[in-house]
């Protein structure tokens, strides 16, 4: 059963398409990340959800109900600020408590919510503070706060680490998982950083420009990235990204020979964009140079630590290849072998995947 | 399936339309209140409208001659020369004492932060008040200054009754009420000066006033201007303090075009031409209030 | 000068040259003063001790000054009243509209504030011997009320744009409805915009001079056309004119002295901003 329901969403600023023909089905309980560069449209299309961006054309639903045209208080929704927009004014106890009062929930209950949510959060001794009072990770939890106690049935958080300190980022990064683990809502996490994607979501929506590029578990995007852009986004290294042309069953780049993965369904003849991740590059021993597909010529050798990172040129692009730690040194030339079970196949044109 | 514009409107429309709401009674008392009364201005100013003499409101056969004859009135022409006399000098020394006393506060010591308060007070004193003030500064007999100015063996004569000396005694006065104007402004701005600029020049040697000329007058420019444009406006409405203390004299000296318009409305009853000069005058406001207007808002981006 | 005091008073040179300056400036300010309280015969004396005495204050009492006095209370006092009630609303409006007229409305309120008076008083004058409005407090207000209407926009807004919009998003989420937003989040966050704008308000209407002599006469007369009276009328009359100066100007230096930290910055913002 889905929660969140986008139906052929489309919005419009004047001239400008900043969301185009948006279909998502959104998993009940799960939490699915939007993710993509600034300006990708995930924002807009998180607000167009909350309510406060109207939709230019298409639906969306939450829980079966239309709520296209609905103010967002009436969306059972509860949302997390980049700037954790707390009130200033009001205490941190009157801050979680707000959205209750406004509804006329008698006191006692909301008390009892507040005290809730602000034991699961660690915010007991806060309550009485101001939030200028507050370190920034107490800020943030206390904006996760406020979204708890209304105990609605859909949680947006627009980018709602990224104001913090790197340590701090991923401190509260547990939070939220263990956090959305705890309370098994339905959570829309909004991000650009990809590791708080891979390691939060259930589902990601890749967007770019306005448009989905892929949605699928972590996993699943980083093994089969639906097409080349989103190989290049998602992985730490980024993926190679290598031009080639389709020749007779195998891949023929200006110097070297590839064998193509099995089940190729390549046109002859076609460029295509060949993908390979850092570490799965093999790079061979002296005694297996002759099987090699080709040279690295290395010019900047990263260590670091654990493994070596050589960026350098193979016939005529660049390369990057992530091996466990060596002692290589720039200026060196290395054997390499790409395996064919480990590339991944795009079109050039069109950047979508071919196998 | 999509429910494109299905005629059913967003929060964000509703919230338009509250807010709208709020704008209405506003706009409604302005609009009664500025546009009718503008309305009429512009209608009489194209009559002869003479209060002494009947139907003279509803006599358009000439809906231009006021506007001719302006500048065929050598009064006319001779306040308007007073008057750009008045701006130019409020404009000058206003900005340069303003600037000046900013600088001089800019530090955060205590006792100039106290300071930074009180020189206001001429700034909210009622004209008149000042009017009287300066006055009584001005009358040789009774005035302290008069009195010290004696006393060092610099004596110096009545200013408001020479016709050479009149029009600066009043810049004077009206220096020494408004400049506190130009100083918050230039204060303001001198404080959002970003320090990294300033400390990159001292560290290249330059002097405290090259500091100033090169890095900080270039960043308070724009806020500068504006001043001298708000000053510029201010000083075409000067009454109150020729009123009191000159009454637009001796002879027609001190007459500015305000106080001429003043004087053809409400002492001669001549209200089709005091209408023409105060449309000319209302034209003149509105040109340097948009100028106004775009120079503020083109720059919003870098002073917030 | 020790160094005990010069790590006190770092800047002493210019901290002085300071207190000179304002002892300069306010000069003029407390010779009026001090002439409202001198005896008669020595009004212009030129000694500075004398013995202070209260016979300008009573003649004043006597006379019709406190009439115009509280004419000026009452005129003032209910302009800035009105307009506050009518403008802070609008001025929030005019904040969170993104309609294109926004620009232009901002553009009318400069105008009218800028306006010189003259080109209001000769219509006004004769719309007012019309309706019966010549030398009354109403009409008085309503001239008033004009000009504060644009000031208390002009001065507003800029506090209410600098009220960041998620602030309002999160209330609405909340269940807050546009008003309501209004009323419980963002109007007591600019309670210092909000004190700012109703002084100088209060002092822009209580200083008029022009329409004050022009549109009123005797019944409504305001404190300071009542000042020109002791010129025209009295004969000069230096140690009433100075008592009633003094008068006249003491509740605006003390509003402005009271709220003067919140002044300042909405002098500087509301002019710097526009």
């Amino acid at each position: 059963m889905s929660v969140v329901k986008l139906e052929g969403v489309w919005k419009r600023y004047g001239n400008v398409i900043a969301v185009r023909a948006v279909d998502l089905q959104l998993p009940q309980g799960g939490l699915t990340v939007f993710l993509g560069p600034s300006g990708c449209g995930k924002t807009t299309t998180l607000r167009m959800i909350a309510g406060l961006e109207s939709v230019s054309e298409g639906r969306i639903l939450i829980g079966e109900r239309d709520v296209t045209h609905l103010d967002p208080k009436d969306r059972n929704i509860a949302m997390v600020f980049q700037n954790y927009a707390l009130y200033p004014h009001k205490t941190v106890a009157e801050n979680l408590g707000f959205g209750l009062k406004i509804r006329g929930v008698p006191a006692a209950e909301i008390a009892a919510r507040v005290a809730n949510a602000s034991q699961l959060l660690g915010l007991a001794e806060l309550l009485e503070r101001r939030p200028k009072q507050l370190s920034g990770g107490q800020m943030q939890r206390v904006a996760l706060g406020r979204a708890l106690v209304r105990d609605a049935e859909v949680f947006l958080l627009d980018e709602p680490l990224s104001n913090l300190d790197a340590k701090l980022r991923v401190q509260m990064r547990e939070e939220v998982y263990k956090l959305h683990r705890r309370i098994g809502k339905s959570m829309i996490y909004v991000t650009h950083d990809q590791i708080e994607a891979m390691t939060l979501a259930d589902q990601i929506v890749i967007m770019r420009d306005g448009v989905v590029q892929q949605v699928g578990s972590p996993l699943e995007i980083f093994d089969r990235p639906a097409n080349a852009y989103v190989a290049g986004f998602v992985g730490s290294p980024e993926m190679n990204l290598l031009d080639m042309r389709a020749a007779g069953g195998a891949l023929a780049g200006a110097s070297c020979r590839l064998r193509a993965p099995v089940g190729g369904g390549l046109l002859p003849d076609a460029p295509i964009t060949v993908g390979i991740r850092p570490d799965h590059v093999v790079v061979l021993a002296e005694s297996e140079a002759d099987s090699a597909d080709g040279w690295l010529d290395v010019e900047v050798c990263e260590h670091l630590g654990t493994t070596t990172l050589m960026i350098g040129g193979f016939d005529g692009q660049r390369l990057r290849v992530l091996t466990p730690r060596s002692m290589v040194q720039s200026g060196a030339r290395l054997p390499l072998r790409l395996p064919a079970d480990r590339l991944h196949l795009f079109d050039a044109a069109s950047g979508a995947r071919i196998n | 399936m999509t429910a494109a514009l299905s005629g059913q409107s967003s929060w964000t429309d509703r919230r338009g339309r509250e807010l709208v709401w709020g704008l209405a009674p506003a706009l409604a008392v302005l609009a009664a209140l500025t546009v009718v009364p503008a309305i009429y201005l512009v209608v009489t100013s194209l009559t002869p409208l003479n209060l002494a003499v009947p139907n003279s409101e509803w006599d358009f056969s000439q809906p231009l001659g006021n506007y001719v004859g302006m500048f065929e009135d050598p009064r006319f022409v001779h306040s308007l020369g007073v008057q750009v006399k008045l701006s130019v000098a409020s404009v000058l020394l206003q900005l340069l004492i303003g600037l000046g006393v900013a600088l001089l506060l800019h530090q955060n010591t205590t006792v100039r932060q106290l300071a930074r308060s009180w020189v206001l007070v001429p700034m909210v004193l009622p004209p008149i008040v000042v009017g009287i003030t300066w006055l009584a500064l001005f009358t040789v007999d009774i005035s302290p200054i008069h009195r010290f100015l004696a006393w060092i063996g610099l004596p110096v004569g009545p200013l408001l009754t020479n016709p050479a000396t009149a029009l600066w005694a009043i810049v004077l006065a009206g220096t020494w009420q408004h400049f506190p104007f130009a100083m918050l402004m230039a204060l303001a701005a001198l404080q959002m000066v970003p320090e990294g600029p300033v400390e990159a020049a001292r560290i290249d040697g330059a002097s405290r006033w090259q500091v100033f000329w090169h890095v900080r007058l270039p960043f308070i420019m724009p806020t500068l201007v504006v001043a001298g444009l708000f000053i510029l406006i201010d000083s075409v409405k000067a009454f109150p303090l020729i009123f009191i203390m000159t009454d637009g004299g001796p002879g027609d000296v001190t007459e500015v075009t305000n106080f001429y318009v003043y004087r053809q409305a409400f002492t001669f009853s001549l209200w089709g031409y005091g209408s023409a000069i105060a449309v000319l005058i209302m034209a003149g406001v509105f040109v340097l209030s948009y100028v106004i207007d775009r120079i503020t808002t083109r720059n919003d981006g870098q002073w917030s | 000068m020790g160094t005990a005091w010069q790590r006190r008073f770092p800047h002493w040179r210019g901290d002085i040259a300071t207190v000179l300056l304002v002892l300069l400036v306010l000069f003029p300010f407390f010779y009026l003063i001090q002439m409202s309280f001198r005896p008669k015969e020595d009004i212009f004396g030129g000694s500075i001790t004398f013995v202070p005495t209260l016979e300008h204050y009573e003649a004043l009492w006597q006379g019709n000054f406190p009439f115009s006095f509280v004419n000026s209370v009452i005129t003032a006092g209910s302009a800035t009243l009105f307009a506050m009630v009518i403008g802070v609303p609008a001025a929030y409006a005019l904040s969170r509209a993104s309609f294109r007229g926004a620009r232009r409305i901002g553009l009318w309120i400069l105008v009218t504030r800028m306006a010189p008076p003259i080109a209001f008083t000769i219509p006004l004058f004769i719309a007012y011997r019309f309706l019966g409005l010549h030398d009354s407090r109403t009409g008085l207000v309503i001239v008033y009320l004009t000009f504060s209407l644009a000031l208390v926009i002009w001065m507003m807004k800029p506090f209410f744009d600098a009220v960041p919009r998620q602030l309002e998003e999160a209330a609405a989420i909340d269940g807050c409805g546009t008003w309501m937003t209004f009323l419980t989040i963002t109007l007591p966050l600019t309670a210092p915009g909000l004190a700012a704008t109703a002084v100088i308000c209060f002092i822009q209407s209580w200083n008029d001079f022009f329409f004050a002599l022009i549109l009123t006469r005797t019944q409504a007369s305001t404190a300071p056309v009542a000042i020109v009276g002791f010129i025209q009328y009295v004969g000069w009359e230096w140690g009433r004119m100075a008592a009633a100066g003094t008068l006249v100007m003491m509740p605006v230096v003390l509003f402005s002295i009271l709220v003067r930290r919140y002044l300042v910055r909405g002098l500087a913002a509301g002019s710097i901003k526009g």
